[in-house]
């Protein structure tokens, strides 16, 4: 089944810093984001693209970037949204912001500066 | 409530690992000081490996679930419930089928428990191994099916050779300069040595 092994990278921080608020209070939202990436993780790994990847979690952003969502076991959850860019030709997976409702809209602004800026870097690099 | 870093400068160069293989490896990094949280997730990732795979297989192949359905003879909703739920609630009919409708066969391995990675992949090695044998044994005295053989198992050294050299090269560098990888062989291995495979004629 596996045709490639992707890798999760941490080009902003670390993930640990970046969840430490939902590790006491909001621990199955975490969880639920954490088992929707490794859900995602296997997409990729099995030759999905992101488009192929069709779950109720799952959203698209502008420019690429994918928003996991924390949907899963669990009833009135708190809404969450863990944001990743999946390079297909290195075959990372950057996680890049982790954030609620209220943030979401600078959430996705701050994601989409970052990949423009990282495609430029690519582009400049080859 | 923003959770965010400060997203506006890629820095890859600053991240502490150069990557991780599964959210487990993530999880272990990260929460360091949770280790009920690490637990926690690794059971909830090993009770769902075999309706992840199915997904992931589906969605590699661009297959609906209507489609899955239609095949599994059962409602679009019952394949969302199983790609949404447990292994342990997928019954072995519908694994089967399920596997059908993408055209694969599923393959059921039984391994000692807590098998590290050192023996997962002696048991790849073995079954290569075997496969090897088998088409060895196929190509029988046919000069025309023994050259395609001998063809494809100098692909086949080529590729796993070249597979093993980029593992290594994933190695950290080692701060004494001492030698990262020592090569020997082994020769006292029974189950390696038996029998040896023909070799092509000209």
């Amino acid at each position: 089944m596996l045709h490639s092994t992707w890798t999760i990278e941490e080009p902003i921080g670390d993930f640990g810093k970046m969840s430490k608020p939902l590790v006491k209070k909001y621990r199955r939202e975490l969880r639920n984001l954490l088992l929707n990436l490794q859900v995602v993780l296997d997409a990729f790994n099995a030759g999905a693209s992101s488009a192929q990847i069709q779950r109720g979690f799952l959203h698209q952003e502008p420019h690429g970037v994918l928003a996991i969502d924390q949907r899963g076991d669990g009833q009135g959850l708190k809404e969450f949204r863990l944001y990743i860019y999946p390079d297909m030709e290195q075959q990372k997976l950057y996680l890049l912001a982790l954030g609620d409702k209220n943030s979401q809209r600078s959430d996705i602004a701050g994601c989409t500066r970052w990949v423009l800026r990282f495609r430029e870097q690519t582009n400049n690099k080859q | 409530m923003s959770i965010q870093k400060k997203a506006g400068k890629p820095a890859m160069s600053k991240a502490k690992k150069t990557g991780f293989n599964s959210v487990a490896e993530l999880a272990k990094d990260a929460f360091e000081d949770e280790p009920a949280l690490v637990e926690e997730l690794d059971a909830q990732l090993s009770a769902r490996q075999v309706v992840r795979a199915l997904f992931a297989m589906r969605s590699a192949r661009g297959v609906s679930q209507a489609e899955i359905a239609s095949k599994l003879n059962c409602s679009q909703s019952r394949v969302s419930k199983i790609e949404n739920g447990v292994d342990a609630d997928l019954s072995l009919g519908e694994l089967e089928a399920y596997a059908r409708a993408l055209d694969c066969d599923p393959v059921l391995t039984f391994q000692k428990r807590h098998s590290t990675a050192v023996d997962r992949v002696k048991h790849h090695a073995f079954a290569i191994r075997r496969e090897l044998d088998v088409m060895a044994k196929l190509a029988g005295n046919d000069s025309t099916l023994r050259q395609g053989v001998a063809s494809f198992f100098g692909e086949a050294f080529f590729n796993i050779v070249r597979m093993i050299s980029e593992s290594v090269k994933s190695l950290p560098n080692l701060s004494d300069h001492s030698p990262g990888v020592r090569v020997r062989t082994e020769l006292n291995n029974e189950e390696m040595d038996e029998g040896c495979v023909p070799e092509p004629r000209p």
